[in-house]
């Protein structure tokens, strides 16, 4: 926000009845006429200042007395919250998906400084906002971005160690953030709870991900034991319009017949309580919670 | 494809979910008969005092390597016991983790409850073949937890724990309350459970880390009611338990009369939870409260332990009735 001080001194002289503008404002800040315009355009359209131009005065005055300039003045790491409040919401494919997207442009909007953000990635983290994980998003987002490798010092119920690592990307699982990343150490990829990173020191060596896929094959290792999601089949008419269902990835087995997967169970109940599908053909205690689910509600409205 | 859903298993959280789970399991498949503070007492699993230096919630079930405590505690109660645990990093866990899926499905199938590790403890009630899952049982909640076959054991600690039960030898009752008396020096006098971590301690130095965290202040607020609440409940089983036990054993009623005022002193303590906000916490205006009545309790235990042993150095017989099958005790 550059012109911030600008506006500052224009509202100022407004207030104190001097009746400026933009030859003064200009003149003031030793900036061109037409700059000086658009700060004014400025004030009056996205900070809705009520400026009224007295041609008799040649200068601006207020309408509406009681207007105050909105507090503008924004930290970096209130901007890099916000900026990642807004990937959040953007990301956001529940309930009032709509409205959140809106409200993720406009947070997008706020933060806007010229800086390619590359934050649009499908995962979503979910953090509360701590400014230590905040500060820690911000530092292994940009390591990320530029294929930096990074000291951190993670901790967990065994103690704390120090680690390099080539951070890839942000995963939310079972209530928790989780950087996946490669691990010099052991030498494969990991998956770090972003609660547990404490301390970051993003070094000046890039890494490359192919040869990590390459040292990691070396290795083995006991396998995969990330958790494996649920999965619903269910039978839609019409057929869902595309590969994603309320923010489900969904897959296609059949004419009318769709593989869902799932983590989070009492979510997914809500989600097929309040959407359309014809059908939920396995499994079957999924039935049996939705079953209980739908009798909670009818209990409920039997009580009104 | 088989299915087992055993219904009539239930559980319910009231105290360590290890021993809840426990009750859950043996009452259902008619190995014990009769309420929980009766088996906490002993299996001896009331007598487990566990705290971290920082009163993390952790410390409830922090109480030893569960090998080492959980399979002597069935032991004390004459019932046959097997557990698997391990960590999910391990290279074969993979390998543990099918075989662990295989028994637990062979135990649903003989009408038997099996102890897993969710977390905390819960009780696998049942399975289906159809959808690979399991159904478990946490004792807060009337409704299942579904775990896939390929979940078994991952979860959001770094290890995996599964317990089963079997057949039943009857003890003599006074010789299983002198066990459990055993125990509870045992725990007493044991002041690492854990090594090589020493941030959590056990018995007598559970009090000291207690005390000292609630001096600093920089405790875990949960984990500060969590570990209160837990404590409570254990010495209000210890003096249920012990009451009902000086009606076989009459000499040892002077030990059940000390149980009972530190169960009292306890209770005390649970005044200084503050419920009114949203989740309670430990009132800050009433730590010095706690603290004295802890240090009541300390000095109270002391002579607790003190008149167990010597009840217990009158007792005939090895040191140990119940002798570790294997693990403690060296073979000869």
């Amino acid at each position: 926000m550059s012109n911030l001080h600008r506006v500052r001194w224009f509202d100022a002289q407004v207030r104190a009845g001097k009746h400026p503008n933009s030859s003064r404002l200009a003149e003031q800040f030793e900036i061109s006429q037409r700059q000086a315009q658009r700060d004014i355009d400025y004030m009056a359209s996205s900070l809705g200042a009520p400026l009224r131009y007295v041609a008799k005065l040649r200068g601006y005055a207020y309408e509406d007395a009681t207007y105050m300039l909105p507090s503008l003045v924004m930290t970096e790491q209130e901007r890099n919250m916000l900026k990642f409040l807004a990937y959040r919401y953007e990301q956001y494919n529940y309930e009032n998906a709509t409205e959140m997207n809106r409200f993720a442009h406009l947070l997008h909007r706020m933060t806007e400084d010229g800086r390619s953000g590359s934050l649009e990635k499908k995962q979503m983290p979910a953090f509360g906002f701590d400014p230590e994980r905040v500060q820690s998003f911000v530092l292994l987002q940009n390591a990320m971005e530029q294929k930096c490798k990074s000291v951190i010092h993670y901790g967990d119920a065994e103690g704390e160690i120090g680690l390099v690592i080539h951070p890839y990307e942000w995963i939310y699982e079972f209530d928790a953030d989780y950087l996946a990343a490669y691990c010099e150490k052991s030498m494969e990829r990991r998956m770090f709870r972003l609660d547990r990173i404490h301390g970051i020191a993003v070094m000046d060596m890039r890494f490359d991900i192919g040869t990590d896929k390459q040292a990691a094959a070396s290795v083995g290792g006991a396998g995969n034991t990330r958790p494996k999601p649920f999965r619903a089949r269910l039978r839609f008419n019409p057929e869902p319009g595309s590969a994603i269902w309320y923010g489900y990835a969904i897959e296609r087995i059949e004419p009318f017949v769709y593989d869902i997967e799932f983590y989070d169970i009492p979510l997914f109940v809500k989600q097929l309580l309040c959407s359309e599908w014809s059908e939920l053909l396995s499994p079957k205690w999924l039935k049996m919670k939705l079953a209980e689910a739908a009798r909670a509600v009818l209990r409920r409205v039997d009580h009104e | 494809m088989a299915a087992v859903m055993l219904d009539h298993i239930r559980m319910k959280r009231e105290s360590k979910s290890f021993t809840d789970s426990l009750h859950a399991v043996l009452t259902a498949a008619n190995l014990f008969d009769g309420p929980k503070y009766r088996l906490s007492g002993l299996s001896g699993m009331a007598f487990k005092l566990s705290v971290h230096r920082k009163l993390l919630p952790l410390s409830v079930t922090a109480y030893g390597q569960w090998g080492d405590e959980h399979r002597p505690a069935v032991d004390r109660l004459g019932i046959f016991t097997q557990a698997d645990a391990g960590r999910t990093r391990h290279p074969t866990f993979l390998y543990f983790q099918q075989a662990a899926v295989r028994q637990v499905k062979t135990e649903l199938d003989q009408g038997r409850g099996v102890i897993y590790w969710i977390p905390e403890f819960g009780v696998i009630h049942g399975y289906d073949d159809d959808d690979e899952v399991f159904y478990i049982r946490n004792g807060w909640s009337d409704e299942s937890e579904i775990v896939l076959y390929d979940n078994f054991g991952l979860n959001v600690t770094p290890f995996w724990y599964v317990q089963t039960v079997g057949g039943k030898v009857d003890l003599p009752m006074h010789d299983q309350i002198v066990e459990s008396l055993r125990a509870a020096v045992l725990e007493w006098n044991t002041p690492y459970k854990t090594l090589p971590d020493r941030e959590i301690g056990s018995g007598r130095l559970a009090y000291t880390y207690w005390l000292g965290a609630l001096d600093a202040g920089d405790y875990d607020e949960f984990g500060a009611v969590y570990i209160l609440q837990s404590y409570v409940t254990a010495k209000r089983e210890i003096r249920d338990y012990l009451r009902e036990a000086a009606t076989f054993l009459p000499v040892i009623g002077g030990i059940a009369e000390q149980s009972t005022r530190i169960a009292g002193l306890a209770e005390e303590g649970a005044h200084c939870i503050d419920h009114c906000g949203k989740s309670p916490v430990i009132d800050r205006k009433k730590v010095a409260e706690l603290q004295k009545l802890l240090r009541q309790a300390l000095s109270l235990e002391e002579g607790f332990i003190k008149e167990i042993e010597a009840f217990l150095a009158g007792c005939k017989g090895p040191e140990k009735e119940a002798v570790p099958r294997w693990g403690t005790c060296s073979p000869r």
